[in-house]
């Protein structure tokens, strides 16, 4: 729990540095990531998968930030991609290209291989758009448009 | 006529710095409605490409003034959207527009980066911190801190000389995954060493901007956004599979 609260902190802190995310949005933004780091383990923790606790800690975080973004004046954005790095499923992704470079240099008949990498992939993809939607989502509801789509 | 060109540089002018620095499009094309409707040019039309922006003022019953604007680069620098949306809050009818348009035109004074060693060293913290969360012990969390901050200084220095940004991605992942395999070699965790240690690459923007526009109907800036953190995925990608071969693939499954 500790080692969460602390690696939340340190992520987001780096990533907001890294983007040059204005001084007075960092407390916000660490206090999201953490929350996000949080959010995701407790529900891993009691047996959701992947994909469905990163969308509730990416909602979480957008959901938030539109409290903070209103409050501070900056956009929403600032906040959001700052503190969703923590989400980013890169050990998934690695696996998937260390999958498909064995595939493609040898091991041609193994195929657990083809499938595991596959299971990797799409695993990625998911939950990156989890990430995505969950950012997107709550701030939509606040807003009125004048067109359709259907 | 000199106080319409001033208006609708000033008006590009925000659009192209909040364009250049990691906006999305929906956030470019209200702030200019909110500045204009402040100038007092409420009937604007507005088109926005994927790196131009093209605007329009009536001037009178029978001439237009147009201007195409084309932002120069596209990287994230979150002070200069908080500076932008700032000077639009306090802007009104009476705002010299001239003063603004020069400070606005100064672009590197207008958002100071944080120190350079400062980010490095954040990169690092930033990427080891990451390899904890897989379940790194602390010997990785040390080989990813340095390699990661050795790539950043890397990236740096080729950005300062002007290389191709996809082409100083793939050297920047080829060298941050050979050092974080050297540091971590033989350990059964090398393979978190390097899944963490390029976090600082990933697009992250690129890809929450796309769905972003996507949602909000602006197709075209959503699809070119979406394909250019495809191609940085596949940069990074390439680098590290590079440097994985060199190493040998098996060892770090």
């Amino acid at each position: 729990m500790i080692l969460d609260i602390g690696i939340g902190f340190c992520v987001s802190l780096a990533v907001a540095i890294l983007f040059n995310a204005p001084v007075r949005s960092l407390v916000p933004i660490i206090f999201l990531g953490i929350g996000a780091v949080l959010s995701k383990n407790f529900m891993l923790h009691y047996g959701f998968s992947l994909e469905f606790a990163t969308f509730v800690a990416s909602f979480f975080i957008g959901l938030v930030s539109i409290y903070f973004a209103h409050r501070q004046k900056i956009p929403i954005l600032v906040y959001a991609i700052c503190s969703s790095i923590v989400l980013v499923p890169t050990i998934n992704a690695y696996k998937a290209m260390i999958g498909l470079i064995q595939i493609s240099t040898h091991q041609l008949s193994n195929q657990e291989l083809i499938t595991q990498s596959l299971h990797y992939g799409l695993r990625t993809w998911l939950v990156f758009g989890a990430i995505a939607i969950g950012i997107v989502l709550p701030t939509q509801f606040l807003k009125k448009y004048r067109f359709k789509i259907l | 006529m000199n106080q319409e060109k001033l208006t609708i540089d000033l008006l590009s002018q925000i659009g192209k710095l909040l364009l250049q620095h990691g906006a999305e499009t929906e956030l470019v094309e209200t702030s200019i409605k909110h500045a204009a409707m402040k100038l007092g040019a409420s009937n604007l039309a507005i088109l926005i490409f994927p790196n131009a922006i093209l605007l329009s003022l009536p001037s009178s019953d029978r001439v237009y003034n147009t201007q195409l604007y084309k932002a120069e680069r596209q990287d994230v620098n979150f002070r200069a959207l908080d500076k932008v949306t700032t000077i639009i809050e306090h802007m009104d009818a009476t705002t010299d527009r001239a003063k603004l348009l020069e400070e606005l035109k100064h672009e590197e004074g207008l958002s100071p980066m944080y120190p350079y060693y400062l980010r490095n060293f954040m990169a690092g913290l930033g990427c080891g911190a990451f390899s904890l969360l897989f379940g790194g012990d602390w010997y990785i969390f040390l080989a990813t801190f340095l390699a990661s901050s050795l790539g950043f200084y890397l990236n740096g220095f080729l950005l300062k000389r002007y290389f191709n940004p996809f082409i100083a991605i793939i050297l920047v992942s080829f060298t941050t995954t050979l050092y974080s395999g050297l540091f971590a070699f033989g350990n059964e965790a090398a393979h978190i060493a390097i899944a963490s240690s390029i976090l600082f690459l990933v697009p992250s923007v690129a890809f929450i901007n796309s769905v972003n526009d996507l949602t909000k109907r602006h197709y075209t800036t959503g699809l070119v956004r979406g394909v250019r953190g495809v191609i940085i995925s596949f940069a990074i990608a390439i680098g590290i599979s590079l440097a994985l071969h060199l190493l040998g693939v098996e060892k770090f499954v």
